[in-house]
């Protein structure tokens, strides 16, 4: 072992931490599912930076796709419960129009939560 | 030793590449919400077949319980307001005979004798209302009546109604009957490690392979996870919010689980959270603890035979059963300020 060793050896111990937070983490989703009422789900790439169209029960959502997260700006609904849920980016993370049947949900390993009580 | 110890630390990190076997996932809407059922099988075919026959009896159920649109609860009910008795479809039943002991154990603040009432309040609807709130008269006339499902009774397999204003409206019990099916069928396609979660409304089963399933439970007043709870074996979980369905009318809000005493929707609390074995019990029960309330739950919980409960009441405060406490992990920074009841039996 020479000083170098050593140094490498610390180095190495020191990133230790990060590499646990980073990978017990929710890992950001690089995919997105869009869920209606009718068929199977859409799923679609979480980049290039776009707004969609989505036909629901009641009329349309606007849903817009930033930056390899998703949100929805409009939709056809009274409350806009689902307009002010926000972005949405780690995996497992879901938002949902329930009156026009439409929900949006980030696709992606490691999802901190199996299931969400709402 | 240096060799020993380098081997250990990469030993170390590879831990951090081992990954869980995937989860079978497969969502829809049914019951009035965004049904989840998350199956762990090492047969992908097998996960995605038992996926499907959960979709089914969800589609079964949201026609026969259906409250306002046609199928066999709206003609029951329309038999019950004629005052004439008539032979209920078998699901339906079913439902009444279960829902029978927990209403009466709840003090009735569970009660789905409600249907009039929520009717009245305009959540009868695909979409939430828009208010007003309905006419003081209307509302004094339904309480003056206030039917429960004690004024049921049966003749053979017939079921009559002593009150005429009786409606059944099976919202805060359905998903629970559902689920609970729902996990029996799995179980008979041979899953043992599964979620089925319909809008929060949630049983488990078994475990996600490598650990226990992690819930997350949502904040009430903000898009995030209030907290977390991990199940394994068999478990469900049940959360009723102020949240959920509502209107707002010249800045007050009122939302859909109403106290059948008052009339009114139901005060002091925003939601609740009840881990129970069975669904449906777990479902009737955070119904009948959130019209308690701060006050109240805990002689509800304890009729009920509940050990573990949640209520956020509207100052944000968390009470909760010395069980629930050693469950639950806050997820918020800081935690909500927390108030623990008297052990449940």
């Amino acid at each position: 072992m020479t000083r170098a060793d050593w140094v490498l050896l610390l180095a190495l111990l020191a990133g230790l931490p990060w590499l646990y937070v980073h990978f017990w983490n929710s890992a950001p989703g690089q995919q997105l599912a869009i869920l209606t009422a009718e068929g199977p789900p859409r799923i679609l790439p979480l980049y290039p930076n776009r707004e969609l169209r989505i036909a629901g029960a009641l009329g349309d959502s606007l849903i817009r796709i930033e930056q390899g997260r998703a949100r929805f700006i409009a939709s056809a609904c009274s409350n806009k419960v689902c307009v002010q849920r926000g972005w949405i980016d780690a995996s497992g993370e879901t938002s949902a129009c329930l009156p026009n049947r439409v929900s949006i949900q980030v696709l992606g390993r490691d999802a901190r939560y199996d299931a969400v009580n709402f | 030793m240096t060799r020993a110890l380098l081997a250990g630390l990469l030993l170390l990190t590879l831990t951090g590449c081992e990954r869980a076997p995937p989860v079978h996932q497969h969502a829809f809407f049914a019951l009035g919400t965004l049904v989840e059922v998350s199956v762990a099988d090492s047969d992908p075919q097998r996960a995605s077949r038992a996926a499907e026959a959960v979709e089914a009896i969800f589609r079964e159920d949201h026609q026969l319980w259906h409250a306002w649109h046609p199928g066999p609860l709206m003609d029951l009910n329309r038999a019950l307001a004629a005052g004439q008795g008539a032979q209920p479809h078998p699901s339906i039943h079913y439902l009444l005979e279960r829902a029978a002991p927990l209403a009466e154990r709840s003090g009735y603040r569970f009660d789905p004798a409600v249907g009039g009432l929520v009717r009245l309040w305009g959540f009868h609807a695909d979409t939430p209302p828009e208010g007003p709130p309905p006419d003081a008269d209307a509302l004094r006339d339904w309480r003056e009546h206030k039917p429960s499902l004690a004024d049921l009774y049966w003749d053979e397999d017939q079921v009559f109604s002593r009150n005429p204003v009786l409606q059944l409206d099976f919202g805060a019990f359905a998903k629970g009957y559902a689920v609970d099916q729902a996990i029996a069928r799995l179980r008979a396609l041979g899953i043992d490690n599964a979620i089925v979660n319909a809008g929060g409304d949630l049983r488990a089963i078994g475990r996600r392979a490598d650990r226990p399933w992690r819930i997350g439970i949502r904040h009430p007043r903000a898009p995030e996870v209030l907290a977390s709870i991990a199940i394994e074996g068999d478990e469900s979980l049940f959360t009723s919010g102020d949240y959920e369905r509502y209107f707002e009318h010249e800045g007050r809000r009122y939302h859909h689980i109403l106290d059948p005493f008052s009339g009114q929707p139901a005060t002091g609390t925003t939601s609740v959270t009840v881990l129970h074995t069975d669904a449906t019990t777990a479902d009737a029960a955070a119904t009948a603890l959130f019209v308690a309330g701060p006050d109240h739950w805990q002689e509800v919980a304890r009729a009920m035979g509940l050990r573990h409960v949640l209520l956020i009441d509207t100052a944000g405060v968390a009470h909760l059963s010395p069980a629930m406490a050693e469950r639950i992990h806050f997820e918020t920074d800081p935690p909500p300020p927390l108030r623990l009841s008297e052990p449940l039996p």
